[in-house]
């Protein structure tokens, strides 16, 4: 009797620390979920925005190029949301269209139009991880957040610039990425992304994008006007600056049809 | 010219003779100093890097360099590490489901786990355009792997239709398939960028290449991929190899150098403690003083560099040998040390010191070379002997200076005249004295054939082909040269002299027919441009017609079609485009082969744009295959203004040394000899002057006046002795010579230790160095003596009355 109530109170003494951690570690995937939620929550019903960027383009060794772009898109409750993106500048690709449909975890449907060639392409792809528009950015890095797509786990609080921070990890739930595992720092006032930081498939940092310069947006919505992706393995570096973000713009869905990349100039 | 008191190699003589009594009498002084120097040359020689790089072949004001440079840092490191492979138990070959399976886990490890790669591809993960009407499908094997067999042969099928796959990563056969990967820097990167641990030193295994070959090695050796077959190629295994066989042969080389003469000394000294430490001993701080000297001027250890420990070992050998076969002599005939190290000194310094500084000439000709390498080792190693010979009479004259001075057991009379040696030198001088006409008969009928051979000589060489052909880098090359073809590279760039300017059709149109004429070549296996990327496009945008593999008409339709490369993530634009859309590059890919070839084609190509000329456009050509050509060009030039170079600087010391214009160059036609007979033996046999053997005819030169000295200034001495020429010549022989045949036969056999070198490019020229010395001793045994005898070129025989030299004369040995 005395042999199976000290054995019992070895094995508790024993398993404490492991139940502790279960513990511990469950409370940190809601909470790293509970985080991501409220941004997103946060960032939900703008119904649709147009916005008009530069894309510069750094390489290696410091030289750069530029683009210049403008992205409507249309929020969707029932889907990923639609986008229709314009190329002005350079000249010779002015009014070169993509219409993206994007659909969580399956792979988006996207249309392209080269005026040039004055027809409008379908294309299909299943690689998420692969560059978008020629960048830094993957195609992933940009899609529409929906929240299945990651399993999410709070890290820590720590300091960010002027703000204080949540740091979560997110792991990928959809097939093709091109990382294992995320880290994002959201503020704790806004629940605005700051920094992220993306892991490859070894666990190497890969690359590291900042968000600065908010700004507030029908009196709700932020939206940083300038982010830049610097690629530690390549040492490239994209950076976008947005010059004009309308929200609530009144955009339909008409907008976003095929025909809509040849009216689009 | 009888020997007075003005004759000033007289006078020279004198002042060794008092510099080795000096050295005997302070000889802690000389041995202090000589480590003094040892200390000073190892903290220098910390200091020297190696590289094997392409920057270490040319000198930083290279035009053809500088252009090759500028076309890396504009179109991003051409470096890369190619991995063929094949599947030798299936009938599909690189499309056999199971192996693709394991390719696409490959590609993914070598993507994230190699350091310094910048992107992998492999058919499992190349971009796959399919069309079908206006629907595009971009595929990845590796995300959208077929289910079963006939799904992935169905794939295969297609993506064999797709030419700028064929010869890339699949061959034409669909028998093997290639990963590709290139890399973010280049081996002409700064050494900061090549670490792979910043903090892990300079060792080979933690900077690039090594780093990234030996990670591709432990990978491809998991046992997921056993049972597929990989051969390694392109410019990571290459200058892994050269660095990695370099570093190994400098080692064993020098290891085997020293224990080869260690094991010659103990033979012809007896196991004298004088013979086997002294020579060591010498070698040793001229070779570190060698690599200090280097340290200090800022020289790095290249390929050539391979020559130089077994060089300084056989030249600090040679001299040492001088020294106590001259000192054990006056030992034998009874004089005490002191006295014999006087003797030593007077009889041989000189000589040493006129060998030793013809012999740094032969190489300091070479400091005029355009070739980074050849201009560099000029110079160091002209240093390094005469290091040597200063290590040499210093060194030297301690271990001789040191031990009891008991009277040294003198040789019977018969003893000296006997032995293997003896008899053969003996027999050397009868010949000469009988038939001296007949022996310059067939010298001069050899000479005339060398002299046609050295008419079909040319120059050239191969990179490949500088590794012994069991090799595995040459193994592998040549098995992926057979299987996809070509890897080395010659690259044309058009430059439109503005942004977007190569985005004009008549300008791509041009680059076109430019890549459709070279490849007409037969040695242009693959040609890749901006292009074939736009072909590629425009098919995909007309249902995958093959009528539209071609350029599209309009300057619109080319932009908008490269942005929409771009956009849909391909990366290879940047490999031959500027960012700003100003320079286009087109890359041919050409076998390794000799450098004629590609010169040969470089030619024909600029012809062909001299009479297509294009508006608004500069075309440059550059990549690897023209370095070769211009190395080639170096080697050429080099080659004439050496050889004349280094004939008559050497014959203006032997006129000065003997103040003879006569004598000079009379002992000059012993010299040229052997380099005229080996640069004859390689044209007759068809082998290529490369940059190693351009070395061959001037070090030849060099060394071969060594012996010519030392025999020549016997024979003088010996004259004004006797005042006779044949016994001057038999003496010189029989005492002088066997000197000459122990330095020749230590020479011969430490050159021959370059043939245990994994570069058959340094095993050759071992080979042609030995043939050289053993020739160069035939000349000075044979030859010399038979124009001395024949030209009289010392003045007319006299009576020996007239002989004032108080030393005996050396007639035993």
């Amino acid at each position: 009797m005395f042999a199976k109530k000290y054995m019992y109170l070895i094995t508790l003494a024993m398993s404490s620390p492991a139940l502790a951690q279960a513990v511990h570690d469950r409370d940190a995937v809601e909470k790293g979920i509970a985080i991501a939620a409220e941004a997103d929550r946060r960032d939900s019903g703008y119904v649709d925005s147009e916005e008009s960027f530069t894309m510069v383009l750094r390489d290696s060794k410091g030289r750069e190029r530029f683009r210049t772009l403008r992205t409507k898109t249309l929020e969707r409750t029932d889907d990923g949301d639609w986008s229709l993106t314009i190329f002005d500048e350079p000249a010779d690709v002015k009014g070169t269209a993509m219409l993206t449909y994007s659909h969580g975890l399956e792979p988006d449907d996207q249309w392209l139009y080269l005026p040039a060639l004055k027809r409008v392409k379908r294309i299909s792809s299943k690689n998420r991880s692969g560059p978008f528009m020629g960048s830094e950015f993957a195609f992933e890095d940009l899609s529409d957040f929906e929240l299945e797509k990651y399993s999410y786990r709070y890290l820590r609080d720590e300091p960010c610039g002027e703000h204080s921070c949540f740091v979560s990890e997110w792991v990928p739930a959809y097939e093709h990425s091109g990382y294992t595992r995320i880290e994002v720092w959201h503020d704790r006032e806004e629940y605005r992304e700051q920094k992220i930081e993306f892991y490859d498939k070894v666990g190497k940092h890969l690359k590291t994008l900042v968000l600065n310069d908010y700004s507030l947006y029908r009196e709700r919505f932020w939206r940083p006007l300038k982010m830049e992706m610097t690629n530690h393995k390549t040492g490239k570096a994209t950076l976008l600056h947005f010059n004009n973000i309308e929200l609530g713009a009144g955009l339909t869905e008409r907008e976003f049809d095929q025909n809509s990349l040849r009216r689009a100039k | 010219m009888r020997q007075g008191k003005s004759d000033y190699l007289h006078k020279a003589d004198e002042m060794f003779g008092h510099l080795g009594l000096w050295m005997y009498g302070h000889k802690l002084i000389v041995l202090l100093c000589a480590l003094g120097l040892l200390s000073t040359g190892l903290y220098f020689a910390g200091k020297t890097r190696a590289d094997n790089g392409l920057d270490s072949f040319f000198d930083a004001t290279d035009t053809a360099y500088n252009a090759y440079v500028i076309y890396q840092d504009e179109f991003g490191s051409d470096e890369v590490a190619y991995i063929l492979y094949t599947v030798p138990n299936s009938p599909y070959g690189p499309f056999d489901l199971d192996a693709m399976q394991r390719i696409a886990q490959l590609t993914e490890a070598l993507e994230y786990e190699v350091p310094f790669v910048r992107d992998v591809t492999s058919l499992s993960n190349v971009e796959f355009i399919t069309a079908d009407g206006d629907f595009l499908e971009i595929h990845e094997l590796a995300l959208d792997m077929p289910e079963d067999q006939a799904g992935l042969l169905e794939r295969g099928l297609a993506m064999m239709q797709k030419p700028s796959y064929r010869g890339a990563i699949v061959n034409n056969e669909a028998t093997h398939g290639a990963i590709i990967l290139e890399m973010t820097i280049s081996i002409n990167d700064p050494l900061d960028e090549i670490r792979l641990d910043p903090e892990g030193g300079d060792g080979l295994p933690n900077l690039y290449p090594q780093a990234a070959k030996h990670k591709i090695d432990e990978i491809l050796s998991r046992p997921e991929y056993t049972g597929i077959d990989f051969y390694l190629g392109g410019d990571v295994q290459m200058s892994t190899a050269y660095n990695e066989t370099i570093t190994r042969d400098t080692a064993r080389q020098t290891l085997l150098t020293l224990a080869l003469v260690s094991i010659i000394a103990m033979i012809c000294f007896r196991m004298q403690l004088l013979g086997l430490a002294g020579p060591l001993s010498v070698v040793i701080l001229a070779l570190i003083l060698t690599i200090g000297f280097m340290g200090l001027v800022g020289y790095e250890m290249g390929i050539l560099f391979l020559i130089v420990p077994t060089f300084l070992t056989a030249i600090g050998v040679a001299q040492s040998v001088h020294l106590i076969t001259e000192f054990n002599l006056m030992r034998a005939r009874g004089l005490d040390r002191r006295e014999a190290v006087k003797q030593a000194m007077e009889h041989v310094a000189m000589p040493c010191l006129l060998a030793a500084f013809t012999t740094a000439a032969g190489f300091l000709v070479m400091a005029t070379s355009k070739l980074r390498p050849l201009s560099e080792i000029a110079v160091y190693q002209s240093v390094g002997v005469m290091l040597a010979f200063l290590a040499s009479i210093t060194v030297m004259v301690c271990y001789m200076s040191m031990g009891k001075d008991r009277p040294h057991k003198s040789l019977d009379p018969s003893e000296r005249k006997s032995g293997l040696l003896y008899y053969f030198l003996h027999r050397v001088a009868a010949l000469n004295l009988k038939r001296p006409f007949a022996i310059m008969a067939v010298f001069g009928v050899i000479l005339t054939g060398s002299m046609i051979g050295i008419g079909k000589l040319h120059v050239g060489f191969n990179f490949l082909e500088e590794f012994k052909p069991h090799t595995r880098f040459r193994l592998d090359t040549d098995y992926i040269q057979n299987v996809m073809g070509g890897m080395l590279n010659v690259v044309f760039i058009y430059d439109s002299g503005k942004a977007d300017g190569i985005k004009s059709s008549e300008m791509l149109a041009h680059l076109e027919g430019l890549q459709a004429y070279a490849e007409r070549s037969t040695i242009v296996e693959k040609s890749y441009s901006v292009v074939d990327i736009l072909k590629d496009i425009n098919q995909s945008f007309h249902s995958d017609d093959p009528a539209y593999y071609r350029l599209p008409e309009s300057g619109e339709l080319i932009a908008q079609y490269l942005l929409l490369y771009e956009i849909s993530g391909g990366e290879e634009l940047s490999d031959f485009v500027s960012g700003d859309y100003r320079r286009t590059a087109l890359e041919l890919r050409v076998d390794i082969t000799d450098s004629r070839h590609i010169k040969a084609l470089i030619d024909d190509l600029e012809r062909y744009m001299a009479a297509h000329p294009v508006s608004g456009a500069e075309i440059r050509t550059t990549g690897m295959g023209l370095l070769w050509v211009r190395l080639a060009s170096y080697i050429a030039e080099s080659q004439m203004w050496c050889y004349g170079l280094a004939f008559i600087i050497i014959a203006l010391v032997m006129c000065l040394a003997f103040r003879s214009v006569k004598v000079g160059l009379l002992v000059m036609i012993p010299n040229l000899f052997p380099a005229v007979l080996v640069l004859g033996f390689m044209g007759l046999n068809g082998m290529q002057l490369d940059y190693f053997k351009l070395m061959l005819a001037t070090v030849a030169i060099g060394i071969a006046v060594d012996d010519t000295v030392h025999i020549s200034t016997r024979i003088r001495k010996e004259f004004h002795r006797s005042g006779n020429y044949e016994e001057a010549i038999r003496t010189s022989l029989l005492s002088t010579g066997r000197a000459l045949v122990i330095t020749t036969i230590i020479l011969s056999l430490s050159f021959l230790v370059y043939t245990v070198s994994d570069m058959a490019i340094l095993a050759d020229f071992g080979i042609l160095l030995s043939a050289t010395m053993v020739s160069a001793l035939v000349a000075d045994l044979f030859l010399l003596p038979c124009l001395v005898l024949v030209l009289k070129p010392f003045g007319s025989e006299y009576e020996p009355a007239t002989v004032s030299d108080p030393a005996p004369a050396a007639h035993t040995l």
